[in-house]
């Protein structure tokens, strides 16, 4: 081998050895954020944060089902025992379990802190006066059904403190309960909420919290009699993340083990040669090798996603080997041939790597990996094609089989030309679907992004109306520069919010400074209680003439004195109850920027909220419809996309004027393009179904890769005695294609699946209308001249 | 406060009991016994009473009075319709309770709380007549004989303990005059019945 020979694979060599060494190195993720946009507004900033870190990223929640309904509410109170002794994993459990006395310490932090938590302490609240009327509606509270309840606390809290906090808690709906544990309305299922210590993206430390729920469930089992054949589910951010990843894993594994046995089938048939089965994935390995390492090196880390889509590179890099071998008439030499489809490979890659470009530029991390991914992966399989693959080969090869097929092919597209007609008829059909689609285009909902498996998502959503978990959609959010304007903040707002309650314009709202008020207002409120002498006045003077001992509230008068020189009630003092979990959702400190949402409940009319709250509440709150958000924040990447595909298509068709330079061949090559994308578009529109931003990727895709057909199809004339073979080798490389995205479809992740099935679609099509379009132009030395 | 709910229900344990006894019922010389006085209760479809509530509270210097109504409807529906001196309507309906005072209407699931949970079993067991349901969940004593008889009710277990101490329903014939309930503080609450006519 000269050394002119041997530099090409010397090179190769290295590259592959340096590909390798990178991919060793290189951090593989599943975090399905890479796929949910970075957005745009600060507000929608900090509610994709707290999907994917904040407090609600830490909730699980779990049924269990398939027992008696004493068995599942025994082994709920077993399991839930279980999980709060391991308080290292593990933070608020709750199953409604009352024994577990969560509510206990909920109730012992609220009568601690009762007049700096209760909004209803004023100074007018401790007149004499009003003290006497305060034990006169005692009263009548003593000798009503709730007299019992009522006469603990009485001593302490005349002024009934204690049960205006607890009211304000008891406006949330409670899940319904069974055998004292939380159980779904209908019985079947006992249900927990529990807290993990792990932020849901962490999905190693997330697996091993789920295997530990796994075992502890077991164990309970096994406590539990007639419990055996109890399942447990299991859904909550960090489970779909865990599931997403294996999915991920078992989807990719699955389908590139299948495409790559498929186009391996396929090959064998054709070439009847294991050797050149291998030779032909020469070029995909170095190409998917080469695309993880630049994926690698350019963003840090390598998405699963961008593995799966190795998938596709399968059935496209393969396709240039596949031009190769089958367009070398046996007896002549590789050499020979590549001069002579070098240039339509050349144009293809190209237009490829347009298409692809195009995917650089989105704000989906993902995206952009697929993108880059698919660039170096051709790039590099079509240099290993060019200056690799013909050394490889040995002189004098050639793939005989490969014509046997050809002269029906060539039967096939002449009678093509015949069907142009249908074509037409097809378009026009595709068209009017197009044109007379009721409603939108586009899914309209968030969770078409959601990698989410739709059995997930919807046992989810089982789970959240079992446990009546109100879909919060109204929220007022305020930011400060600290913890104490946040909340006085949160403070001003629940005011407005309070008249407009009065107003009928909602009907309740949580808000953080309701379990944690701001030091000021904590102060002002224990301003408000008389010193203790003076409160004994006050109270000796209201007790005249009612049927109290008068050593009633010593307890009361110790206990406001206890209050008016304890510490102001702090964060550290709330995490240790059930209220913290709360408050953790609904105080968010992130990069020294201190934020309180104020969820809305039974909102009529959301719009002269949103007005007044901009009118008159603290500067740094917005008013947040998460339904609107959410839509125009995929709006916002629907436009991206839209924005995107069209530039990337504009940039396809110029490269394409360019090399080509008549408008008639621009024609022949865009026109079977444009087909294939209507018709496509149309099927998968076809029934009133919508297009998600997937499709529309995979639709730009069609074009970057559909256009390598026609391309080769506009350059040939069929009359040239190697146009049996290139026939077949565009029809082989068409089917590897298809094998490699109609694999992909088969993918549960709906990014996988979208892409796929459209761009399967879409090239076949292209195909097609190609050889239907082109046929009718031959023969023509016009072409024939231009080719080489 | 599951706790403290509670402390209502030994009160429509009481209703509960003075509506399933039959007016005509513990005649002749029957022997005596639980299980004959259960045994009578699942013959009621409807029922109504006067009553007249004392509550010994230990921090006021006299009873509490409160009068009103008891109501019951088959299967399980039992309501203590309260008219001073505040007007209030307790309902327990199946699983649900509800109270409704000064235009304010509250209801909770009455399985949600555990302690609860063993006061509605009582309940249930008085409304079908289980004898061997009630004796689980309370030591009972009967005294007397059909003319005049006390039932003293003691909770099991210590949950209930906390709340109340002891139950003493008595009668006379069929008919039952008297409920007294000792809380756990000593607290007591005597409620007198006058049975309206059927």
């Amino acid at each position: 081998m000269s050394a002119a020979r041997r530099l090409p694979i010397l090179l190769w060599l290295a590259g592959v050895i340096a590909a390798i060494i990178i991919i060793t190195q290189t951090r593989f993720s599943a975090d399905m954020s890479a796929f949910l946009p970075r957005s745009p507004s600060p507000a929608q900033q900090i509610l994709v944060d707290q999907m994917q870190s904040g407090a609600a990223s830490r909730l699980l929640l779990i049924a269990i089902e398939n027992a008696s309904e004493p068995a599942l509410a025994e082994l709920s109170k077993e399991f839930g025992r279980r999980l709060r002794a391991d308080t290292a994993d593990f933070g608020a459990i709750n199953n409604g379990d009352a024994a577990a006395n969560d509510f206990a310490a909920m109730r012992d932090l609220f009568w601690r802190y009762r007049y700096a938590l209760s909004p209803t302490v004023t100074p007018q609240r401790f007149t004499a006066d009003a003290l006497h009327k305060a034990l006169e509606n005692d009263l009548t509270l003593l000798s009503s059904n709730m007299g019992g309840l009522v006469k603990e606390t009485l001593p302490g809290d005349p002024t009934g403190e204690i049960l205006t906090l607890l009211n304000g808690l008891n406006t949330q709906k409670q899940p319904a309960s069974r055998d004292g544990v939380w159980f779904s309305p209908d019985g079947k299922r006992a249900l927990l909420l529990v807290q993990t210590r792990t932020p849901g993206f962490d999905i190693a430390k997330e697996e091993t919290v789920l295997a530990k729920i796994e075992a502890t469930f077991a164990a309970a089992q096994n406590a539990v009699p007639d419990a055996a054949g109890a399942r447990l589910l299991l859904t909550g951010p960090g489970i779909f993340a865990v599931h997403t990843k294996n999915e991920m894993k078992e989807d990719i594994s699955r389908l590139s083990l299948i495409a790559t046995v498929l186009v391996a089938a396929i090959l064998l048939l054709t070439y009847r040669s294991p050797r050149i089965l291998v030779l032909a994935f020469v070029p995909v390995a170095s190409g998917a090798l080469a695309g993880i390492a630049a994926v690698s090196l350019g963003f840090g880390f390598v998405h699963g996603i961008t593995l799966g889509f190795g998938v596709t590179l399968i059935g496209e890099a393969v396709d240039y080997a596949i031009y190769l071998f089958t367009q070398t008439a046996p007896g002549s030499s590789a050499h020979a041939t590549l001069p002579r489809i070098w240039p339509m490979l050349q144009l293809g890659v190209l237009v490829s790597i347009c298409g692809f470009s195009a995917m650089l530029f989105s704000s989906f991390t993902g995206f952009a990996q697929l993108g880059l991914f698919s660039i170096t992966g051709l790039v590099v399989a079509v240099a290993v094609t060019r200056w690799v693959l013909p050394h490889l080969l040995a002189t004098g090869f050639g793939t005989a089989q490969s014509a046997v097929l050809a002269p029906l092919l060539l039967a096939a597209v002449t009678f093509a030309s015949k069907l142009r007609w249908l074509l037409t008829l097809v378009l026009l059909g595709a068209i009017l679907v197009l044109v007379f689609h009721r409603g939108s285009f586009w899914q309209d909902d968030l969770t078409s992004l959601s990698p989410i498996p739709a059995s997930d998502q919807k046992l989810d959503q089982t789970l959240r109306a079992d446990l009546a978990a109100p879909d919060v959609r109204y929220l007022l959010m305020t930011s400060a520069p600290d913890e104490q304007q946040a909340l006085a903040n949160s403070e001003k707002l629940a005011a407005l919010l309070d008249t407009f309650r009065g107003q009928g314009l909602l009907s309740g709202y949580d808000a953080p400074s309701q379990y944690l008020p701001s030091t000021a207002t904590q102060q002002t409120r224990l301003n408000a209680l008389p010193p203790p002498d003076e409160l004994r006045a006050r109270m000796a003077q209201a007790l005249q003439d009612t049927p109290f001992l008068p050593d009633t509230f010593d307890p009361f008068i110790a206990d406001v004195a206890k209050a008016k020189t304890q510490p102001p009630l702090d964060r550290n003092t709330i995490e240790k109850t059930p209220l913290g979990s709360r408050l953790d959702a609904l105080l968010i400190e992130r990069g020294g920027t201190w934020t309180a949402l104020l969820s809305l409940r039974g909102v009529t009319d959301f719009a002269p909220i949103a007005s007044r709250v901009a009118e008159s509440g603290p500067t740094g709150t917005i008013a947040v419809d998460l339904k609107v958000e959410s839509n125009s924040l995929l709006e916002t990447y629907r436009r991206e996309a839209v924005l995107l595909a069209l530039i990337g298509s504009l940039v396809i068709v110029a490269l394409l004027a360019g090399a080509l330079r008549s408008p008639r061949r621009i024609a022949v090559v865009v026109a079977p393009l444009a087909a294939a994308v209507l018709i496509t578009a149309a099927i998968l529109t076809a029934g009133g179904h919508t297009l998600s931003i997937f499709n529309l990727v995979g639709l730009l895709l069609t074009v970057a890769v559909g256009s390598n057909y026609c391309i080769f199809v506009e350059r040939q004339d069929w009359r040239d005695e190697n146009a049996p073979r290139m026939l077949a080798s565009l029809v082989l490389a068409n089917a590897c294609t298809i094998i490699g995205f109609g694999t992909l479809s088969f993918a549960r992740l709906p990014v996988l699946h979208d892409i796929g099935m459209t761009v399967a679609l879409g090239t076949v099509l292209s195909l097609v209308s190609a050889a239907i379009l082109t046929a009718h132009h031959t023969p023509s030395g016009e072409r024939r001249s231009g080719s080489h | 406060m599951s706790l403290r709910r509670v402390a209502i229900l030994p009160l429509i344990l009481a209703v509960a009991f003075t509506l399933r006894i039959p007016a005509a019922a513990a005649q002749g010389a029957a022997p005596f016994d639980l299980a004959h006085l259960m045994a009578r209760f699942a013959t009621i479809k409807s029922a109504s009473a006067q009553f007249v509530e004392r509550r010994y509270v230990h921090f006021l210097k006299g009873p509490l009075i409160a009068k009103g109504v008891l109501i019951f409807t088959a299967p399980n529906r039992l309501e203590k319709k309260t008219l001073e001196p505040a007007a209030e309507d307790m309902v327990i309906d199946g699983d649900t309770l509800t109270i409704q005072r000064q235009g304010q209407t509250q209801t909770l699931s009455l399985s949600a709380y555990p302690q609860i949970g063993a006061f509605i079993e009582g309940i249930r067991a008085t409304l079908t007549g289980n004898t061997a349901s009630l004796q689980r969940i309370y030591q009972t004593d009967l005294q007397g004989d059909a003319n005049g008889w006390q039932l003293q009710l003691q909770p099991r277990d210590p949950a209930m303990q906390a709340v109340v101490r002891s139950i003493a329903i008595s009668g006379s014939g069929a008919v039952i005059d008297r409920i007294q309930t000792v809380e756990h503080d000593g607290d007591r609450t005597d409620m007198r019945i006058t049975e309206d006519r059927r």
